[in-house]
């Protein structure tokens, strides 16, 4: 088990006293192929907007032949304030002990727990104390390739108030408002394809208490079989999630591309990689989701963009994520409740390893 | 709060029930898990096999609740976390099937008045299962464990499915 996962060092066969499930995040299992993945994942944006990050801790298997080794962990922290660009570490973000992660079990709602990430040149870094106000929506598993697997489940409206440190300026009692997610699963880049990813939380409401609504999409887009796609969205209101739609009840549309001067490459070490160019990002997403009376339309406007070089075990080409917050439009109706709010929020558009 | 700690603020009452539900927890996992065991198994002898049968599956309504049950109440993570349980050879046994057979028959007339309750032939099932799960494979984190477990229930009921030889050569229905 990943040192930095857990307070203690835990073997593998430790049984709590009382235990009926998984106590962490993850399954008390040893990572072996290299392939196997998992991840811890972070997004906030500040109350008034002006402050961003997103933060992606990941294990990956040592392998067959290392035997008992150890996973392999990187982890990235980006920060980005609005009209200033993005400010990223590498992947070797310092990150404190044990992470805080809402499927730790049990867990609280709004007991404040510590999560501390810090790039080693000391810029970014987010000193934070982070809540949760809302419940997380069912796990969730895409299947592709086909013994490949990606299984994952989020929870909005997390709370995070502390520190945030953007090159070298320093921002104190910063309330932020995001999201955290479990990441787990087997695959390679080139056949996983690509995602869009993304959420927002509506700005409204009482500031301890989970936003009056919140919504989530995913969209999985392996290479194949064809049939294997996979996405949602989901609606929560007042905390708890209150509609699913699944895919055959949601659509994507894009228009346009973001300026190319709006994206950064990041970390700076990738730029030693010799990537290929970036693929395009849309200039407006578009999503919207029906199911009998209830709908829901989420209008977003991409407006600046970190590109995240990831390289890729088995391609040549580098997986990329971007990415992006810009301002959006929520709307819908769900059990004959109308809600709409404005505010902004982070979308990930990732693909690029099975390209060429 | 850690568990050690969470025990001393329990009442032995709530111990005794929260000892009942481990109990019921390992037997569940031991029976998935060996479910999926069997899984893997049919799997890694007939891997083309396997991929056509999940194919066809996938579109089947019930295939889709048991994956929307299975990712729920998160049971990959259940069947995966800490030491392996050992096998439950007697998983869909059968004893087990025979049971299984006599409730689905039981629900069918219930849900239709046309169905007659059939009490399921005893000789029929019993002599055609033959357990096989001395040399199974072990699960690991890599793997979608509800195809395993698909896997498995297919290969734990495939004695009762066997396909019988029409006259004329043709492959025909599997026997009732």
């Amino acid at each position: 088990m990943p040192a930095n996962l857990r307070p203690r060092s835990a073997s593998c066969t430790e049984q709590p006293v009382i235990a009926l499930g998984p106590e962490g995040p993850f399954p008390r299992v040893r990572l072996r192929r290299v392939l196997e993945r998992r991840w811890l994942h972070y997004a906030f944006l500040s109350r008034d907007h002006a402050l961003g990050m997103v933060a992606n801790v990941a294990w990956l298997g040592p392998g067959l032949e290392a035997g008992d080794a150890a996973p392999r962990c990187t982890a990235i922290l980006l920060v980005h304030k609005r009209g200033e660009g993005w400010c990223a570490s590498q992947f070797n973000t310092i990150t404190s002990t044990p992470l805080w992660s809402a499927f730790q079990q049990p867990h609280a709602p709004r007991m404040p727990g510590p999560l501390t990430l810090t790039s080693t040149s000391a810029s970014p870094a987010v000193d934070l104390q982070l809540a949760r106000s809302s419940r997380p929506c069912t796990s969730q598993c895409a299947w592709f390739a086909p013994d490949q697997h990606l299984r994952w489940q989020s929870e909005t409206g997390v709370i995070a108030r502390g520190r945030w440190t953007f090159q070298d300026q320093i921002f104190d009692n910063v309330e932020a408002i995001g999201y955290h997610e479990r990441v787990r699963g087997y695959w390679g880049w080139p056949e996983l394809g690509g995602w869009v990813f993304g959420f927002a939380n509506d700005p409204g409401g009482a500031r301890d208490q989970a936003p009056p609504a919140a919504f989530v999409f995913t969209l999985i887009q392996p290479r194949g079989p064809g049939d294997t796609a996979a996405g949602s969205v989901m609606v929560w209101r007042n905390g708890r999630l209150r509609r699913h739609f699944p895919r055959r009840c949601v659509t994507f549309a894009v228009r346009g591309q973001l300026q190319r001067d709006k994206v950064q490459q990041v970390p700076a070490l990738s730029k030693l990689f010799g990537v290929p160019p970036m693929e395009p990002i849309p200039q407006q997403l578009m999503i919207s989701a029906r199911m009998g009376d209830d709908w829901v339309t989420y209008d977003y406007h991409c407006d600046a963009a970190a590109r995240v070089v990831i390289p890729s075990e088995t391609s040549l080409r580098s997986f990329s994520v971007h990415e992006v917050i810009g301002p959006v439009h929520v709307e819908g109706c769900i059990s004959g409740e109308h809600f709409a709010f404005d505010t902004y929020g982070i979308v990930e558009f990732a693909g690029g390893a099975d390209d060429g | 709060m850690t568990s050690k700690e969470q025990a001393k603020e329990l009442s032995p009452e709530d111990l005794a029930l929260l000892a009942g539900l481990r109990r019921g927890n390992d037997w569940l996992r031991a029976v998935l898990c060996t479910l999926a065991r069997r899984g893997l198994g049919f799997r890694q002898q007939h891997p083309a096999r396997a991929e056509q049968l999940l194919a066809v599956l996938s579109r089947y309504p019930y295939f889709k609740a048991g994956q929307f049950l299975f990712d729920l109440m998160e049971w990959e993570d259940f069947m995966l976390d800490g030491e392996p349980p050992p096998l439950a050879p007697t998983t869909l046994d059968g004893p087990a099937l025979q049971r299984m057979a006599g409730l689905l028959n039981t629900f069918r007339a219930h849900l239709d008045g046309g169905q007659p309750i059939v009490a399921p032939e005893v000789d029929t099932i019993l002599p055609l299962f033959v357990p096989e799960d001395e040399d199974l494979p072990s699960l690991e984190p890599s793997l979608y464990l509800y195809h395993e477990v698909v896997l498995g229930i297919l290969c734990s009921v495939r004695p009762l499915l066997q396909v019988q030889a029409s006259p004329d050569g043709e492959a025909s229905r599997p026997a009732s």
